[in-house]
C-alpha cells in the first residue's frame, strides 16, 4: 500500500482502513485484469459458431438453463470479478443494441486482451496500445463498409431475410427446424414492420411458449394469445366477429382510495345499501351490453354475482389479464383501454374476427386466441417443445432472429459470415499497419491477429485444424481477391460464403468491433486496483 | 495464476468432466426407473420426509421422479421430460426416461472413441427422423375403416389393456380397460379428463370398482330433507348462503342500542329469507351450492321440501352443471331465464360405510364417475394413477386414432429401419445412427430382463423375425416367448410412442451439447462456506508446511498471521435461539460486547444434509412479505479473541436479553456457553468430510467405468486384428491356389470353441452316474478342466490373480 509521509517523516493514512485493503498497481494490475477478461472469453469461446457447444447453468435456486447464447450465459454466471463484469456488460449491450453476435463480441474482446498482453510485456505503453487499437478498429469498420453488399427485399420477397435469420439460428439448438423458425421470425417482423420509416417495434411481437408437442408445432399467430380462460366454465368457447370491451376496472363494488366508512345504524339504511349493491352489478353489466360489446376483457377479478350476471346476459368475459397483454390486445383489435364503466362508448371497442379457447394436453390448460384482428400489426409467436429448457432456449433464439431481421429492415447492408468478414478485415488492417509510423504499428498488427481468432475459434469448434484452415482461407482471399471466403463449418464443401448463404448484418459486425475495442481500451487504461481483502 | 471470476461458492466444470457428470447423472436416473418398465416391472416405495413420513407405492415413472430431490442438472432434464410426457400424453413416462438414458449410455461409448458430440447429435437426429418415419408408415389407422366404430373401440380396448398390464390393475385389466374405454367414449372426443370423476373408497376389492353413468357427489343429505327425489329439477349455484354480507367497501354496522342490533339482525334474516324464497321460486326441488349453507336457510329449504347440498367443491359443481345441463347461478332475480338442471332420480346410496348422493338418469352423459374400491389407501392411490394413465392415453387416441402393436414391436421396427440407414450413411455419423438403434433395442431387452426372461436370446430371436417383411412379432412377457402381437391384441397408441421417441432424443441431444457446467452459489450458507474455505486454507497451511516454503515471502507471512489470528479466536455455543432471531439481529446484539467473526445458526426441523434443500424451499414458498421467518434451533458465534468470548459467555448466560422494551426479545434469556478448545473448523469438519467422500466416490466410479470401457475396447481391437489376420490368410490361400495350382493347405488355426460347463439333463445323468465320481476325483487331484479353461480366457475373473 502506498504510504505518504508528512514533513516530519511520519506516515499517514490516505485510504480508509488502509491496512485491510489489497492493492495492485501498474503492469501487475493490467495483467491481472487481462487474465480475468481472458478467462471469461475462454468460457464463451467454445460456444461460437454453428458447431459450438452449450453451457449448462445452475441458478442459486437449482433451476437449470442450457444455452449457447453469450448474453444469457454471462448473465446467469454469477460473476464476481469486476473486469469479468465489464465483459458481461459488453455482451449485454450488444444484446440490447443488435440482439445477435453476443458471443462473438466477447471472444473478440478476449483476443484483443490476449494480444495486448504480449505488447505490454514488450514494454509498449498501454495508452499507445489503446490508441493503436482505436485506429485499427476504424480501419476495420471502414473496410467492412466497403465489402458489404446491399440486398433487396420486399413484402413479397422475403427470401434474403429468411436466409440471414437461418444463419443466426444455425448456431442454436433449434437448428433442426431453422428454416421454419426463420420464416416465422421474418413473417412476424414483416407483419409489424413500418417499411417507410424503416423501423420495427419488437414489442408488438409477443413470444409465448407452452411445454408439450414438438418444435415443429411452433406457429405464428396473426393475433394475440393470452394464457387465460373464460371466467365462467359455461361461457361460449368461440366468438366470431367479437366486439371487445377492454377494461381496467373490476366488476366489483367501488373501493375508493381515501379512507372512509359507511355506517349502518338503522334497518332502512341496511336495506337501501343492499339494493344499491345489487343495482351496482346490474348497471355495470348493462353498460357493457349497451355499447354492444360481445366480449369483455378485464384486468381485474370479478365478483361471483357479476360473473353469473355476465354469463346470464350472454356476455363472455376474461378476467385477470396482465397489463402488457391488455395493451397488446388493444393495439391488435384497435380498441381503447377503458378505465371506468362510464367512459365506455361503442368507438372504444376493439374488433376481432375470431376469439376462441383452445385446450392442450391431458391437463386443464387452456389458452385464448384472439385472431383476425382489425389491426393485424400485433402478432404472437407460439412456441411448443419437449421441455421447459428447450422452450426457453427457443425463445432466446427467436429473439435473436427477430433482432437480425429488424436490423436488416433498418439497414439492408450485409456482410458474409463464417469468419470471412473478420479475415478480410484482418488482411486489410495488417496492410494498413505497415504504412503507419510510430509505435501504434505494433498495436494495429496485434489487432489484425486478434481478428483472426474469431475464424480460428470457428474452425476449432467445427473440428477442423484451426491454424491450417485459417492460413489456407487467408491465402485464398488474398490470391483470388475474394472477400467472401470463410470457414466451412458445416462441411458443405465450399469456402465461398456466398454459395453457403451465410450472412450477417453489417451493423452487427461493426458494433461488435466498436464495442470490443471500447471495452478493451477501458480495461487497458486501468493501472490501479484497490479492493478489500477476502478476510 | 488466473484470477477467480466467479463468486466463492460457484463451481465450474469443463469439457470431459462436465460431460461425464451430466452423462452419469442422466444414466443414474434412467437406471433408477429402469426396473419399473414393462408388465413385469417392479414397484418402488417412496417415503416422504414431510410430516408423517407418508408412503407411496408406485411404478409410475413420473410419480417416482417427481418426488425425488435431485441435484444433478442433467438428471433434472430427464425428470422434466417425464413430467411433460405425463402432462401431454399421460403414459410412457418411464419409457421416455429409459430411452434417453440408453441414448446417453451409447453416446458415452462413442465419446470414448473420440467422436465429437456434434457428430453424434447429427447422427441421432437423422436416426430419430428415420425412426419416426418408420413408425408413421407402420401405424394403422382404423378410423377410416367401414366398420369404424366397432373396430376403433376394439383398438381402444387393446390399448387400454396394454397400458394397464404394467400397472397394479393388471389382474383385472380386462374389466378396467372396459371401464376406461366406456368413460372415454362418453367424452365424445374432448380431452378434458376433469369431467371424469374418480372417487376412491377403501374397502372391498379392486373388482368391486364400477363406472357410474350418472354422477356421484361425496356429500350427505341434510337432516329432515327428502332422501329420494324423482324427476329432480336442480339449481346449481355459487353464492354465499351464510349471512349475506354487504359488499360495499367500508360498510360497517354501528348502533347505539341492543334493540337496534336485534332489528338489524332481523333485517339480515329477512334478507336471507328473501333470497331463499327467490331460489324456491325457480320451482326446484334440489339446490346444490358451492359454498356453505347455514342452519337457517337449510331449515327453510327443508320446510319447502327441497334438498339442499352445501359445500360441493368447484370441480364437483362444474361437473354437476355439465351433467345435468344447468348453469351455475349466482343471482336469482330472473327465475324464468336461469337454466335448471334435470335428472330422473336423486338418491342416497351407500358405498362401503359412506353415504353418497347419486344423480341418475341425467340428460347429458358427458361426465361420469368411476368409483374405485380397494383394500388400502395405497392400493387405491396407485389404482387411480394407473387408471389416469389409461384414460389419458385413450382420450389422446380418440383424437389421433393411429395405433401400433406393443411388446417391443415398434422399437424393433424402428431399430431395423435405423440400422438400414446406418448402412447407407457415409461418414462418422453412421456410428451414432447405429448406436441409436442399439438404444432402441435396449427397451425390449429391459422389458424382458424385468420379467426374468433370457433377454439376449429373446431379442436375438425377435431381430431375426423382424427381417421378414410385415412381421408382427413382439415379446410376450406372460408366456415368455416371441409371439404375434396382432393376435394377442397388444396395441399401443402412436402418439405415445412418437412423443417418447422425440422427447428422449431431444433431451439426449440437449445433454450432449453441454460442455461446461456452471453452478451458482446457493443463496444461504454463505457464512458457513466462507468459514469452510478459510479453514481449509488454514489446515493446508498447518499440514503442508513444505508447500508454504514455495510461496513467496509476503504471502507466507500473511498466511501465518491469519493462522495466528485463528488461534486466538474463541467459539461460543448458543443452545436456544429465540423465535424471530436471525444472524443479522444476533450479530447486532452481541457485537456490542466484543468483535465477532462468524455466526452459524442451525435451521429448525432439518437435518444437516437437507439444509440446503430446505432453505431453498422455504425461500421459494415465501417470496413476498409476511411469511414466517426461519426458526433456528441452536447456533455458534465466533469471537475475535478467546478471552473476550469467555467473558461474554459468563456475562450474558442466564441474563435477560433486554434492550428496548418494545423489542421482540426483551423477555428472552441468553443461553450461551463458551466452548473451550473448540475451533470453527470442528463445525465445518462434517461438511468437508462428506464432500471429500463424495469426491472420492465419484472418482472411483469414473475410474471403474473407464477401466471397463478400456478393457472392452482392447478386446474389440484384438478381435478385429484376429479377423483381419484370418482374412489375409484366406486371401493368400486363394492367390496360391490360382497361381501355383499346387494344392497345399496352409496350417490354419482351428476356430476357438469355448465350452461352458453345463448341467446335463436328469435322464442322462442317471445313466452316467458312475462316471461322475471319476470326474470329482480328477477335480480333487488337479484343477478341473473347465476351471482351467475359464482361467485362460478370463483371468480378471479371479481376484487373486
Amino acid at each position: 500500500m502506498a504510504l505518504a509521509f508528512d514533513e516530519f517523516g511520519r506516515p499517514f493514512v490516505i485510504i480508509k482502513e488502509q491496512d485491510q485493503k489489497v492493492r495492485l498497481r501498474g503492469l501487475d494490475a493490467q495483467k491481472a485484469n487481462i487474465a480475468s477478461g481472458m478467462a471469461v472469453s475462454r468460457i464463451l469461446r467454445t460456444s461460437l459458431g454453428p458447431k459450438g457447444m452449450d453451457k449448462m447453468l445452475q441458478s442459486p435456486d437449482g433451476d437449470v438453463t442450457i444455452t449457447n447464447d453469450g448474453a444469457t450465459i454471462l448473465e446467469k454466471m454469477d460473476v464476481d470479478n469486476q473486469i469479468a463484469k465489464l465483459l458481461v456488460e459488453l455482451s449485454r449491450s450488444q444484446d440490447y443494441e443488435i440482439g445477435d453476435g453476443t458471443t462473438g463480441v466477447v471472444v473478440l474482446a478476449g483476443a484483443l486482451l490476449e494480444q495486448s498482453q504480449k505488447l505490454l510485456e514488450r514494454g509498449i505503453h498501454p495508452i499507445r496500445v489503446a490508441e493503436g487499437y482505436e485506429t485499427a478498429s476504424r480501419i476495420a469498420v471502414d473496410h467492412l463498409e466497403k465489402i458489404s453488399q446491399k440486398f433487396d427485399f420486399g413484402v413479397n420477397n422475403i427470401e434474403p431475410l429468411v436466409r440471414t435469420c437461418m444463419t443466426t439460428l444455425s448456431s442454436k439448438i433449434v437448428n433442426r427446424c431453422k428454416r421454419s423458425l426463420a420464416e416465422i421470425a421474418v413473417k412476424a417482423v414483416m407483419a409489424v414492420a413500418d417499411l417507410e420509416r424503416r423501423d420495427v417495434n419488437l414489442d408488438l411481437i409477443k413470444v409465448e411458449g407452452k411445454v408439450g408437442g414438438k418444435l415443429e408445432d411452433t406457429e405464428l399467430i396473426h393475433g394475440i394469445l393470452v394464457d387465460k380462460e373464460m371466467s365462467h366454465p359455461q361461457m361460449p368457447k368461440q366468438i366470431e366477429d367479437a366486439k371487445i370491451a377492454i377494461l381496467t376496472c373490476p366488476f366489483e363494488p367501488p373501493k375508493p382510495k381515501t379512507k372512509h366508512k359507511v355506517d349502518i345504524d338503522t334497518v332502512e339504511k341496511f336495506q337501501t345499501l343492499r339494493k344499491q349493491e345489487q343495482q351496482y352489478f346490474d348497471v355495470m353489466v348493462q353498460k357493457c351490453k349497451d355499447v354492444g360489446a360481445t366480449l369483455v376483457i378485464c384486468q381485474w377479478g370479478f365478483d361471483d354475482e357479476a360473473n353469473h350476471l355476465l354469463m346470464h346476459r350472454n356476455l363472455p368475459a376474461v378476467r385477470w389479464v396482465g397489463g402488457v397483454e391488455l395493451e397488446l390486445i388493444a393495439i391488435a383489435t384497435g380498441g381503447r383501454i377503458v378505465p371506468r364503466f362510464q367512459e365506455l362508448t361503442p368507438e372504444k371497442l376493439g374488433k376481432a374476427g375470431l376469439v376462441r379457447e383452445k385446450a392442450f394436453g391431458t391437463t386443464k390448460d387452456r389458452m385464448l386466441y384472439v385472431e383476425h384482428c382489425a389491426n393485424s400489426r400485433a402478432v404472437t409467436i407460439f412456441i411448443r417443445g419437449g421441455n421447459k429448457m428447450i422452450i426457453e432456449e427457443t425463445k432466446r433464439s427467436i429473439h435473436d432472429a427477430l433482432c437480425v431481421a429488424r436490423n436488416l429492415i433498418r439497414n439492408n447492408s450485409i456482410v458474409y459470415g463464417g469468419g470471412s468478414a473478420e479475415i478480410s478485415c484482418s488482411v486489410c488492417v495488417e496492410a494498413a499497419a505497415d504504412k503507419h509510423p510510430g509505435v501504434e504499428q505494433y498495436a494495429i498488427r496485434a489487432f489484425a491477429d486478434a481478428l483472426d481468432s474469431v475464424p480460428m475459434a470457428l474452425a476449432e469448434n467445427s473440428g477442423l485444424q484451426p491454424i491450417e484452415t485459417l492460413s489456407s482461407v487467408k491465402s485464398q482471399q488474398i490470391k483470388e481477391n475474394n472477400h467472401y471466403c470463410g470457414i466451412d463449418c458445416n462441411d458443405a464443401g465450399t469456402n465461398d460464403m456466398r454459395e453457403q448463404n451465410v450472412f450477417e448484418t453489417l451493423i452487427g459486425k461493426q458494433q461488435q468491433i466498436f464495442l470490443a475495442t471500447q471495452v478493451v481500451k477501458m480495461i487497458l487504461k486501468i493501472d490501479d486496483v484497490i479492493s478489500p481483502t477476502d478476510y | 495464476m488466473v484470477e477467480r471470476i466467479f463468486k466463492d461458492e460457484a463451481t465450474e466444470e469443463k469439457g470431459e468432466r462436465a460431460r461425464l457428470a451430466s452423462l452419469i447423472g442422466g444414466m443414474a436416473i434412467a437406471d433408477l426407473v429402469k426396473t419399473t418398465l414393462g408388465p413385469k416391472g417392479m414397484d418402488k416405495i417412496l417415503q416422504s420426509t414431510g410430516r408423517g413420513h407418508e408412503v407411496t407405492v408406485t411404478n409410475d415413472g413420473a410419480t417416482i421422479l417427481k418426488s425425488l430431490h435431485i441435484d444433478n442438472p442433467a438428471a433434472k432434464i430427464l425428470v422434466d421430460i417425464s413430467k411433460v410426457q405425463d402432462d401431454e400424453v399421460g403414459d410412457g413416462t418411464t419409457s421416455v426416461v429409459v430411452l434417453a438414458g440408453e441414448l446417453l449410455r451409447e453416446a458415452e461409448k462413442l465419446l470414448a472413441t473420440k467422436i465429437h458430440p456434434m457428430t453424434i447429435i447429427a447422427g441421432f437426429r437423422m436416426a430419430a427422423e428415420c425412426a419416426r418415419n418408420a413408425l408413421l408408415q407402420k401405424a394403422v389407422d382404423n378410423k377410416e375403416n367401414e366398420v369404424m366404430q366397432r373396430y376403433s373401440k376394439s383398438d381402444l380396448m387393446k390399448i387400454a389393456m396394454t397400458t394397464l398390464s404394467s400397472k397394479i390393475l393388471s389382474q383385472d385389466k380386462e374389466y378396467f380397460a372396459k371401464l376406461a374405454v366406456d368413460a372415454v367414449m362418453r367424452l365424445k372426443g374432448s380431452t378434458n379428463l376433469e369431467s371424469i370423476q374418480i372417487i376412491k373408497k377403501p374397502g372391498g376389492s379392486l373388482k368391486d370398482s364400477f363406472l357410474d353413468e350418472g354422477f356421484i357427489l361425496d356429500k350427505k343429505i341434510g337432516v329432515g330433507q327428502p332422501k329420494r327425489i324423482e324427476n329432480a329439477k336442480i339449481l346449481v349455484a355459487n353464492t354465499a348462503m351464510d349471512t349475506d354480507k354487504v359488499k360495499i367497501y367500508g360498510a360497517r354496522v354501528r348502533v347505539d342500542s341492543m334493540a337496534k342490533v336485534a332489528e338489524i339482525e332481523a333485517a339480515e334474516k329477512e334478507k336471507m329469507k328473501e333470497k331463499v324464497d327467490k331460489i324456491i321460486a325457480h320451482g326446484i326441488n334440489c339446490f346444490v351450492n358451492r359454498q356453505l349453507i347455514y342452519n337457517f336457510p337449510e331449515e327453510l329449504f327443508a320446510n319447502a321440501g327441497i334438498l339442499a347440498i352445501e359445500h360441493a367443491d368447484f370441480d364437483g359443481i362444474e361437473r354437476l352443471a355439465l351433467v345435468t345441463g344447468g348453469e351455475i347461478a349466482s343471482t336469482f332475480d330472473n327465475p324464468e331465464s336461469v337454466k335448471l338442471g334435470h335428472c330422473k332420480l336423486i338418491e342416497e346410496i351407500m358405498i362401503g360405510e359412506d353415504k353418497l348422493i347419486h344423480f341418475s338418469g341425467v340428460e347429458m352423459g358427458q361426465a361420469c364417475t368411476i368409483v374405485l374400491r380397494g383394500a388400502s389407501r395405497h392400493v387405491l392411490d396407485e389404482a387411480e394413477r394407473s387408471l389416469h394413465d389409461a384414460l389419458c392415453v385413450l382420450s389422446q387416441t380418440v383424437n389421433d386414432s393411429r395405433v401400433l402393436l406393443g411388446g417391443g414391436w415398434p422399437e424393433m421396427v424402428m431399430a431395423k429401419e435405423v440400422d438400414e440407414l446406418a448402412r447407407v450413411t457415409p461418414g462418422k455419423k453412421s456410428h451414432a445412427i447405429e448406436a441409436f438403434s442399439r438404444a432402441l433395442i435396449a427397451i425390449p431387452t429391459i422389458i424382458a430382463d424385468n420379467a426374468g426372461l433370457d433377454s439376449a436370446e429373446l431379442v436375438a430371436q425377435l431381430r431375426a423375425e423382424h427381417h421378414k417383411e410385415g412381421c408382427t412379432a413382439g415379446i410376450d412377457v406372460i408366456s415368455g416367448s416371441i409371439g404375434d402381437m396382432a393376435e394377442r391384441g397388444i396395441s399401443e397408441a402412436f402418439k405415445v410412442k412418437q412423443a417418447v421417441l422425440l422427447s428422449a432424443t431431444e433431451a439426449a441431444e440437449m445433454i450432449l451439447r453441454v460442455d461446461e457446467i456452471i453452478t451458482c452459489a446457493p443463496h444461504c450458507l454463505h457464512l458457513l462456506f466462507q468459514g469452510f474455505v478459510l479453514c481449509k486454507r488454514m489446515s493446508e497451511e498447518h499440514e503442508e508446511q513444505e508447500q508454504v516454503l514455495f510461496l513467496d515471502e509476503g504471502k507466507k507471512k500473511k498466511l501465518k498471521k491469519e493462522a495466528e489470528k485463528a488461534q486466538k479466536r474463541g467459539v461460543c455455543y448458543i443452545s436456544r435461539v429465540p423465535p424471530g432471531m436471525d444472524h443479522v439481529k444476533l450479530r447486532q446484539l452481541i457485537s456490542q460486547y466484543g468483535e465477532i467473526q462468524r455466526i452459524y445458526l442451525v435451521p429448525q426441523n432439518s437435518s444437516s444434509i437437507d439444509r440446503v434443500n430446505d432453505n431453498n424451499k422455504s425461500r421459494k414458498r415465501g417470496g413476498g412479505s409476511g411469511t414466517k421467518a426461519q426458526a433456528y434451533s441452536e447456533g455458534w458465534v465466533e469471537f475475535a479473541s478467546k478471552s473476550n468470548a469467555k467473558r461474554v459467555a459468563n456475562l450474558l448466560n442466564g441474563e435477560q436479553i433486554g434492550g428496548k422494551k418494545r423489542s421482540q426479545f426483551y423477555y428472552d434469556h441468553w443461553n450461551i456457553k463458551y466452548l473451550s478448545k473448540f475451533k470453527w473448523d470442528n463445525l465445518t469438519e462434517e461438511i468437508a468430510y462428506k464432500k471429500a467422500i463424495r469426491e472420492q466416490k465419484l472418482a472411483i466410479e469414473i475410474s471403474a467405468a473407464k477401466r471397463e470401457r478400456d478393457f472392452y475396447l482392447k478386446k474389440v481391437d484384438q478381435s478385429r486384428a484376429l479377423s483381419s489376420i484370418e482374412e489375409r490368410m484366406k486371401k493368400k490361400q486363394k492367390v496360391q491356389q490360382e497361381s501355383g495350382g499346387e494344392f497345399s493347405v496352409a496350417p490354419q488355426k482351428p476356430p476357438v470353441c469355448r465350452q461352458f460347463p453345463q448341467k446335463k439333463p436328469i435322464a442322462e445323468r442317471e445313466r452316467s452316474k458312475p462316471q461322475l465320481s471319476k470326474d470329482v476325483l480328477a477335480g480333487v487331484k488337479d484343477l478341473s478342466p473347465a476351471y482351467a479353461d475359464r482361467m485362460e480366457e478370463a483371468p480378471w475373473l479371479i481376484p487373486s490373480l
